[in-house]
């Protein structure tokens, strides 16, 4: 095993992401084609606890790929890819069907059937050309794969083995149910099939951990079951909020939220009715703290269960000592973790990592915010004395040089290299396309400290602790004075990214200043030119805000985090532009990436490509983005809380709201909303806004402007 | 705690529904779906959680949004 955790870099070659097939199970998952093919050198193959068992699958029918022309399966671990023998020179059509079963877990079984629809018979070779290298889930994703240690191959009565000689040694069988013929990498058969018949046979790809053969989840011999949605199990179904909207397209992103939401629901087994999500499917299925705190937060308004589950969860795992290994520190909170019994062999000796710049302060922004939309006394006891222990882990461990700002270096080589969001090698860059060195203090990471600061001292405030509010909020005061007075270039107009090691201002023109603008770190007077260079043709691609200006060294549109487009991003730098009153900026930033999401059939990935709108009619899409990705699925909600205008303060029994609807979505409305112990309803026409069903105040009535 | 009473208007149409659901969404698995138990215990499966009835044995893992046996109970037959 190589870096136990995940870097989320991106790759530098690779598939299109549409024509990709993911099945899942567990921690096993299978990428290919769109006819099932695991092209060698690509970003696909069979993967299970995080190591790649399979880097090719090939079949071939008299020396030729099958022509694919559908695939199909309802189960997230199963699927059926139909394709027929092309047709012979000279004929119109094939009589050769050919269905490939395929079913992951732990491993692969497959099922070829080989279809003579004709009334003469058939005869072709069968070839299935196999590999395995071994690689590491995240240098495949990174696009540097590269077995470590040496992969022999052996044969065996129909079967190939592949072993791997490294720390963990690894190996893996393909056995053919069926006799076969083996030489070097491929199996062969020849199949000779009677008019209207048909051909089989069975493929098990079993791996080994140390000698030992994991368990197929769907073994040779034993039909396979078939799954039911979860949610159609239950009897009683809950009725949350719905939105009406005369937008046909937003009410199809919003439902595709859920769904994706709900598909990346994890279970704590000790706890399993606290929800959680994991991070993205497939390259990201553990629970991440800074994915799920963003996201849980862009639900807020709509569901505090997420919020509630994910904030105790992370503070159950909140560090406690000291451990240069996992990062650990008291009061941090963790970067990513998984659970169960294997948990510890897929993180390489524990069950977390803590190598994260921004978690533990979105962690106290987080119970700060659930607080305000109404956390019962109950929960926010339990929550306090952990939110403290964060405030401990930011003014201290946080912040090592004492400077007052939050900095980042990891501790081992094996750690990330850059603990922000944008955590590529080389996702932190200067203007020159430099590459920035550690330690470095990033712009969104102090504006969420500063968060962090504000939220304790609401949380003070509404105890009656005036001395605590005091305290931070004169912390939160100082670090707002000195972000503006160091971070702020005059010359250029915005904000630098981030100080390096040598508090050298990190210049690149980067979306992170409007992640500022959201916890409002930035000073009034500097807000106008963050508003105009993240609208600006550098930053705006017309569909989002990318990552990075097209004016910059490093700028890529086809890269990770140097020029891409980010949903959640956006979704952030619009709540920030809402909040400092650039309504028509804020709404064009959501218009665009709800057009984009439309383009992408309704779900928003990970991220895409940031070529410019008017150079392509569609967003281009990033190959191996996650899809479905958690916080790009929570993006259209905060989205939609942005546009209008919503914000609690449910213990002082407050709600305002105050659309700035752009009018293709109007009319609009909310009901079923639960806000403390109201249910309200929010109805935004042309005309005007009426909110009905709130108990203290009475019903408000106000004209939006806009 | 009433309910509000539906606004949106005969002349609002066309208009497109959303329903955010969240609570079914992210709800853990209740009910066995063999017996109908509601005794349904979680259960470390090593790289998943998994959950096992307690009265009729069988078993369930949650993929995707999607509910799928890992082994049948005694209350029903083994599956064909
Ligand atoms: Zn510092
Ligand atoms: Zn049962």
């Amino acid at each position: 095993m190589t870096e136990p955790w995940a870097a989320t870099g991106g790759p530098r070659h690779g598939g299109v992401a549409d024509d990709r097939v993911t099945l899942i199970d567990g921690s096993t998952f299978c990428i290919s084609e769109r006819d099932g093919r695991v092209r060698a050198g690509h970003a696909q193959g069979l993967f299970v606890r995080d190591s790649r068992y399979l880097s090719r699958w090939e079949l071939r029918l008299d020396g030729v790929l099958p022509e694919p022309l559908t695939t199909h399966g309802k189960e997230p671990f199963g699927a059926t890819f139909v394709g027929r023998m092309p047709p012979q020179p000279g004929l119109a059509d094939s009589w050769l069907l050919v269905l490939v079963h395929r079913f992951v877990g732990n491993g692969m079984r497959e099922d070829i059937e080989l279809r003579n629809l004709s009334g003469e018979p058939v005869s072709c070779v069968v070839t299935l050309d196999v590999d395995a290298d071994f690689a590491d889930l995240f240098d495949v994703k990174g696009g540097v794969a590269g077995a470590k240690g040496t992969v022999s191959v052996g044969r065996g009565d129909a079967a190939i083995d592949f072993t791997h000689d490294a720390a963990l040694p690894q190996g893996v069988r393909i056995e053919s149910h069926g006799a076969a013929e083996v030489s070097g990498r491929t199996l062969r058969w020849v199949a000779a099939i009677p008019p209207r018949d048909s051909w089989t046979v069975t493929l098990e790809t079993q791996p080994f951990e140390r000698g030992e053969p994991l368990p197929l989840r769907h073994p040779y011999g034993r039909p396979v079951e078939h799954t039911e949605p979860a949610r159609s199990l239950r009897e009683w179904r809950e009725r949350g909020p719905r939105v009406n909207t005369a937008d046909g397209d937003l009410a199809a992103v919003l439902r595709q939220s859920v769904e994706d939401l709900g598909a990346l629901r994890m279970f704590d087994p000790e706890h399993p009715h606290r929800a959680i999500v994991a991070a993205g499917m497939p390259w990201f299925m553990a629970l991440f703290g800074r994915d799920s705190l963003l996201t849980s937060w862009m639900l807020l308004p709509i569901d505090q269960r997420l919020a509630i589950g994910t904030a105790q969860t992370l503070a159950a795992h909140q560090g406690a000592v000291v451990n240069p290994v996992t990062e650990e520190q008291p009061g941090r909170i963790l970067h990513e973790m998984r659970f169960g019994q294997s948990a510890a062999l897929a993180l390489g000796g524990g069950t977390a990592y803590y190598g994260t710049a921004d978690a533990t302060a979105l962690f106290v922004m987080l119970v700060g915010e659930l607080r305000r939309w109404g956390l019962d006394d109950q929960r926010f006891k339990e929550l306090l004395p952990h939110v403290d222990r964060a405030m401990t882990w930011l003014t201290g461990d946080g912040d090592p040089d004492g400077d007052g700002f939050v900095e980042y270096r990891r501790a081992t080589e094996n750690g990330l290299a850059n603990q922000g969001w944008k955590d590529s090698w080389d996702g932190v860059t200067f203007a020159s396309g430099e590459i920035a060195r550690a330690p470095i203090a990033l712009a969104e990471v102090q504006a969420y400290t500063y968060g962090a600061y504000r939220a304790r001292a609401y949380l003070a405030g509404e105890q009656g602790d005036d001395d605590a509010r005091r305290y931070w909020s004169g912390m939160a005061a100082a670090l707002k004075r000195a972000f503006n007075e160091t971070f702020w270039l005059p010359d250029r107009g915005w904000y630098a990214l981030g100080l390096d090691a040598d508090k050298r201002p990190i210049d690149a023109l980067a979306s992170n200043m409007g992640h500022c603008l959201w916890t409002g770190i930035v000073d009034d007077d500097k807000a106008p030119d963050v508003a105009r260079q993240l609208l600006s043709p550098e930053l705006f691609s017309g569909w989002g805000i990318r990552t990075l200006a097209t004016s910059m060294g490093a700028y890529n549109p086809m890269s990770y985090h140097n020029g891409s487009v980010w949903p959640h991003d956006n979704a952030i730098c619009a709540a920030g532009l809402m909040r400092y009153g650039f309504v028509a900026e804020a709404q064009r930033v959501a218009v665009g990436v709800l057009a984009a999401a439309r383009e992408f059939g309704h779900r928003l990935p990970e991220l895409f490509c940031g070529f410019d709108r008017e150079e392509f009619a569609e967003p281009v899409p990033y190959p191996t983005s996650c899809s479905p990705q958690a916080w790009a699925a929570a993006a259209p909600l905060l989205l939609l809380r942005t546009l209008l205008r919503l914000d609690p303060e449910l213990p002082q029994g407050r709600v305002s709201c105050d659309p700035a609807m752009p009018a293709r979505y109007l009319p609009l409305e909310i009901s079923g909303l639960r806000v403390g112990d109201d249910e309200l309803t929010i109805r935004v026409t042309e005309e005007e806004t009426v909110v009905r069903g709130l108990g203290t105040p009475p019903a408000q009535r106000r004209r939006p402007d806009g | 705690m009433a309910s509000a009473p539906p606004v949106f208007d005969d002349d609002m149409d066309p208009s497109h529904l959303a329903e955010l659901d969240f609570g079914t969404a992210f709800a853990a698995p209740t009910d066995c779906p063999d017996c109908g138990s509601s005794r349904l215990t979680a259960q470390d499966a090593g790289d998943r959680t998994d959950f096992s009835c307690d009265d009729c044995r069988a078993e369930w893992a949650f993929r995707l949004g999607r509910i799928v046996r890992v082994t049948a109970g005694h209350a029903v037959p083994e599956p064909r």
